[in-house]
């Protein structure tokens, strides 16, 4: 064997470094992340609905872009930031990843010298992915806030107004909510280009009236808000202008059918939701965490009409989208609930019970208010309908405990209770008239739903095995 | 050629009591999924399994530094691989994915007597990804009669209850030679066992290294006696940083062969993916740039023939080794 003076291998171990730095050199780094940014971003931009392998491995280059992005030619990290926050929500990448992209992001755009509105805006709704109320998500809001009063755009600054009423009405800050919605009133009265949000905003009204249960006057707002819309449906072309069109829409037959719910008129409420699916497809991307909520709003409806197994396949459905998207929020809490109601109308007390002491749980964990007091609504009417009036007695004094520190404490707590009581009172009234009458957490009354009328349930039963994942994809 | 290290699993996974949870644990390429899967094949049936089930625990999205994703979404990434782990130990899960984990862990413990399950668990990245691991799959109400088998890079002796671990080493030295025999060139069939031991030696039987090292034997043609000593002198200023030894050198033989820009951009054109990610091969010639397609082709010829640039799927799919992505990458 021969041997190797200290020398050589000294030289060897230098060359080591060297070939290390000559191939992580920068001008060749750059140009591969220039190619392969311009790759993804060509084929996100083309693409209605990019797969989520394709999304992931985009977010993966780009997260890598944003770590150094020098290496990148700012305006095409920007355009790819665009395109990319598009389909975020919809890749279920994780919600960590996402997020610190995200930050990632707004300092390269302030770098960059551009405004972090939209990032901010973008911030906001991703983190609602994960907990509803948080500090963090409120501090986005009033970030773009400061960064469009700044602007001195009427119009930048009423998108970030109504980006705040979303987060209020979210966190059952209704009131708060109303104030903002009534500020966009004003700002869209000083500036009449701005009437085109005033659908947007009236249906924003609807939506804060309606879990307060003002149901008259939500249902005005929404009506009036559809009514214009109806009327402007021609001036709505542009791509993104139709996405409002068609999100709004949306939401208000969503609204308007939680209301006719509310009231007890399932059949109405059924329709209402149906109508809301078309508009669901109408979106330029598939809104996949809209459509989840859908399912699971009519899994509810039907299981209130003892549908059970047409409930069961909408509720199957509604859980794979918000798995799949990895949508840890409230969502898959309002499932858990959902089975638990489930599980009632088909006898299986334990099992129902099981699950909304784990909803209440995870509802803690979120910061969800509403969902903690949701909870323990059904709990104390499982605990009662099965004749366990100890622990439903303990249910409701929990529930009277959220006036300390929960949902009924931020809202009118009195007036609702109130509210809530009467509409428990008026049972016997109500079933010896038979008024269609719903008691919310308990069902619905004097009501006929006889089969659900969505498409997936209205197709010939050989094709509608094909056809079971409707609107996912 | 990992008799003795099977041997020991044998006797772990055969065990009637104690050993719940057998970990193996080493570092990168020394090949321990493939020993968990022979140990299962071998000794899974004959040691009273009923039911197998095995998941990847390697998390999708797993970013270079492998940090960013941990957060937020265990409970549902757990969620899965535990749906996963039920359906092939046919066992019934509620239909709310909320409860699954739950479901699974009573699932499990009230199967039949004579039903025992081995959960293989695979690639648990960090110590973290372990600790959920057992915490999901509810490792102290879920254990006896059925065990788990880990793979991971950690050592987790003390940390984890009713655990016994498993090092895996290098290869020992027949299987080794038998290993660096099966690359098939007259050179080293020819050489004697004596011979070839201090290649052995150098790289502690690691399959990975020996790979690399013949690889570079064979493609610089230089002699055994003269490559060998400065393998071992170097090894012995860098110790467990040899690996990057052996990519310089490869490197730099590619950049002989192909010139060096065409080399540094096929590299690089990995680098913006994840570290192991896969590409075609017409995203690989996009992404390095090499717009001569004869000079991409060859380049690539090159950078296999290397085993820099390894080849899956009937050679449709191009990637590197996550060790090679870290040293032509990470920054």
């Amino acid at each position: 064997m021969l041997s190797i003076d200290d020398a050589t291998i000294e030289q060897k171990i230098q060359n080591i470094y060297a070939t290390k730095a000559g191939f992580r050199q920068a001008k060749d780094r750059r140009s591969a992340f220039e190619r392969v940014l311009r790759d993804y971003y060509e084929r996100l931009r083309t693409s209605q609905s990019p797969s989520q392998e394709d999304i992931a491995q985009s977010l993966h280059a780009l997260y890598g872009a944003l770590n150094t992005p020098e290496l990148v030619d700012q305006q095409l990290l920007i355009n790819f930031i665009s395109v990319i926050t598009r389909f975020v929500e919809n890749a279920g990448v994780g919600y960590a990843f996402s997020k610190a992209f995200m930050d990632k992001a707004i300092s390269v755009y302030r770098l960059a010298g551009f405004s972090p509105i939209e990032l901010y805006q973008e911030k906001a709704d991703l983190l609602r992915l994960n907990q509803m109320e948080s500090a963090e998500r409120e501090q986005a809001l009033m970030e773009a806030k400061t960064y469009a009063e700044a602007t001195n755009n009427a119009e930048t600054l009423l998108k970030v107004l109504l980006s705040c009423a979303v987060y209020y009405t979210e966190v059952s800050h209704y009131q708060k909510a109303l104030q903002v919605c009534q500020e966009c009133e004003q700002l869209i009265q000083r500036n009449s280009q701005l009437q085109k949000y005033q659908p947007k905003l009236l249906t924003f009204f609807g939506m804060n009236y309606t879990p307060l249960f003002k149901y008259q006057p939500a249902k005005s707002y929404l009506l009036r808000a559809k009514a214009l819309l109806d009327a402007e449906r021609d001036r709505w072309d542009e791509a993104e202008g139709d996405d409002i069109w068609v999100s709004t829409m949306e939401t208000i037959h969503h609204y308007l059918g939680r209301i006719a719910e509310g009231e007890g008129h399932v059949e109405e409420a059924m329709h209402y939701y149906i109508e809301e699916y078309r508009y669901l497809q109408m979106f330029a991307q598939e809104p996949r965490a809209r459509i989840a909520f859908h399912h699971l709003r009519l899994a509810e409806l039907l299981i209130s009409a003892s549908l059970v197994e047409q409930a069961r396949e909408h509720l199957l459905l509604s859980q794979e989208i918000f798995d799949a998207i990895q949508f840890s929020s409230s969502g898959r809490l309002q499932v858990s609930l959902a089975w638990a109601a489930l599980y009632s109308k088909e006898g299986n007390y334990v099992r129902a019970r099981e699950y909304v002491l784990d909803a209440r749980a995870e509802a803690r964990n979120k910061h969800f208010p509403r969902g903690e007091l949701w909870c323990l609504v059904k709990l104390f009417w499982l605990e009662l309908g099965h004749f366990y009036l100890y622990r439903a007695i303990v249910t409701f004094i929990q529930a009277l405990g959220t006036w300390r520190h929960g949902e009924l404490r931020r809202n009118e707590g009195f007036r609702l209770f109130g509210h809530y009581l009467l509409q428990v009172l008026s049972i016997p009234f109500k079933l010896l008239k038979r008024t269609p009458h719903t008691v919310m957490g308990a069902g619905t009354l004097n009501a006929r739903l006889n089969t659900c009328i969505c498409p997936l349930h209205q197709l010939p039963a050989s094709s509608s095995k094909r056809c079971n994942g409707i609107g996912v994809s | 050629m990992w008799i003795p290290i099977l041997k020991k699993i044998k006797d772990d996974i055969s065990a009637p009591q104690a050993a719940w949870i057998i970990s193996l644990c080493g570092e990168g390429g020394l090949g321990k999924t493939a020993i968990a899967y022979e140990a299962v094949i071998r000794y899974a049936a004959s040691a009273g399994f009923t039911r197998v089930g095995w998941v990847s625990a390697k998390t999708l999205q797993l970013l270079p530094d492998g940090v960013l994703l941990r957060d937020g979404s265990s409970e549902l990434h757990w969620s899965n691989l535990v749906k996963k782990l039920a359906d092939q130990l046919d066992i019934h899960l509620g239909d709310n994915s909320s409860g699954w984990i739950s479901d699974f862990q009573r699932g499990i413990r009230s199967l039949s007597q004579g039903e025992r399950c081995l959960l293989i668990v695979d690639n648990l990245e960090t110590v973290d990804d372990v600790d959920e691991a057992i915490q999901y799959l509810g490792s102290n109400t879920l254990v006896n009669p059925h065990k788990i088998l880990l793979t991971t890079r950690h050592a987790l002796l003390g940390k984890v209850q009713y655990l016994v671990e498993r090092r895996v080493k290098g290869l020992e030295f027949e299987p080794a030679l038998r290993f660096i025999r099966s690359f098939g060139n007259n050179v080293i069939e020819e050489a004697s066992d004596d011979e070839l031991r201090p290649i052995v030696e150098v790289t502690e039987g690691n399959p990975l290294l020996i790979k690399l090292f013949v690889t570079r034997l064979l493609t610089s043609h230089l002699p055994l006696a003269f490559v060998l000593p400065e393998l071992q002198a170097i090894d012995q200023r860098l110790g467990r940083n040899i690996i990057d030894y052996l990519y310089a050198e490869s490197l730099s033989i590619l950049e002989q062969h192909c010139g060096m820009d065409a080399s540094h951009w096929i590299l690089n054109a990995f680098c913006p993916l994840g570290a192991g990610d896969s590409v075609s091969y017409e995203a690989l010639r996009t992404y390095s740039g090499i717009e001569d397609e004869e000079m991409f082709r060859n380049t690539l010829r090159v950078a296999c023939d290397l085993s820099l640039i390894r080849t899956s799927k009937l050679n449709s799919l191009y990637s590197i080794h996550s060790l090679l992505w870290k040293f032509v990458c990470e920054t």
